[in-house]
């Protein structure tokens, strides 16, 4: 008699671990903000092994390469961890003290049997001379790098990934 | 079919050969009995004699009293079906299992990895220049990872940096 609710609750943990996140349900954002440092100079060349930290080992495929090649350190500055609801603008503030925007435009359905795929807005430095305000389409889970703004001698490096709860 | 003779039945004379009917009855018909009622009744005979012969030759070898004996002393263990209701929910558990796993099997081989390749529908920057970089994805060579690239200026009491 206890095969039918063990069956049950088996069959629903398989249906929520296999079915994306579903329109109009909060996704968890994880925002990663790097400091790449110590720019390698003309004279050094590229072939001083670049210092990663440990934390951001998971991106060290996309680090050590072009254009990232242009630092020699990779240090991560913050981890911020943000429930988006559609529509709802999340912020938070940068090291270089910008305040960064996201926001879930839309969560569009699945089509073709692929990904979720999520419309989602980023500014940075919102309201001020120097501001960025983009708006792109990715997969849910999938990451989206934004970089460039200067800082402490290097640049910022974001990371940034939606999905329905687990993290990417 | 019944077949009549010219004074007794099949039934009354196959009843009378069994000794099945009353005394008066019994004497009623052997006061009635002829020659062709007395051939029947020797073919009765006959056959019930054959049929003796037969089943004593067929149970000669079976000793029936150790049979019953085994029978009593070690019943053969035979599993006792679930009661239908309780079948039909292990059916049901089958199915569910079976359903579910296949269902999330579908899912995760029909969508694999999700894409770092984002499609960058608007890009405005003000303070500095901004373009969109793709590198190539080790997952996946026919796939790119998307950035983001803006040099913003710094803003006024913030240090100083290298941009790209």
């Amino acid at each position: 008699m206890i095969r039918t609710p063990l069956a049950l609750c088996l069959g629903a943990l398989c249906l929520w671990l296999a079915a994306p996140a579903q329109a109009g349900e909060h996704l968890v954002c994880t925002v990663r903000v790097i400091q790449a440092g110590d720019a390698v100079t003309a004279a050094q060349g590229t072939e001083p092994v670049p210092k990663l930290d440990p934390r951001i080992d998971r991106l060290r495929s996309f680090l050590l390469k072009p254009p990232f090649t242009a630092w020699r350190t990779f240090e991560l500055l913050d981890s911020k961890t943000l429930d988006v609801v559609e529509g709802v603008p999340q912020s938070f503030t940068l090291p270089n003290q910008k305040v960064a925007t996201l926001t879930l435009v839309q969560h569009l359905p699945d089509t073709g049997g692929k990904h979720h795929r999520l419309r989602m807005q980023l500014e940075l430095g919102k309201g001020t001379p120097n501001s960025l305000k983009t708006v792109f389409v990715i997969d849910e889970g999938g990451l989206v790098l934004q970089a460039g703004q200067p800082h402490r001698h290097g640049i910022l490096v974001l990371g940034t990934s939606c999905n329905d709860g687990a993290e990417h | 079919m019944t077949r009549t003779s010219s004074h007794l039945s099949d039934d009354l004379l196959q009843r009378y050969h069994d000794g099945e009917l009353s005394a008066v009855d019994r004497v009623d018909v052997e006061s009635r009995l002829d020659g062709e009622s007395r051939l029947r009744l020797e073919a009765l005979d006959e056959l019930r004699g054959l049929l003796r012969t037969h089943s004593a030759a067929e149970c000669s070898g079976v000793d029936f009293a150790s049979i019953i004996d085994a029978i009593e002393k070690s019943p053969p263990a035979v599993a006792k079906a679930p009661p239908r209701k309780r079948r039909g929910l292990v059916s049901l558990s089958a199915f569910s299992a079976f359903a579910a796993g296949a269902f999330a099997l579908f899912f995760f081989l029909r969508s694999g990895p999700p894409s770092n390749e984002a499609a960058v529908e608007s890009l405005e920057v003000s303070g500095g220049s901004a373009t969109v970089l793709r590198m190539p994805d080790d997952r996946n060579p026919n796939q790119t990872t998307t950035i983001i690239w803006a040099s913003l200026e710094e803003e006024p009491g913030q240090g100083t940096g290298g941009t790209l």
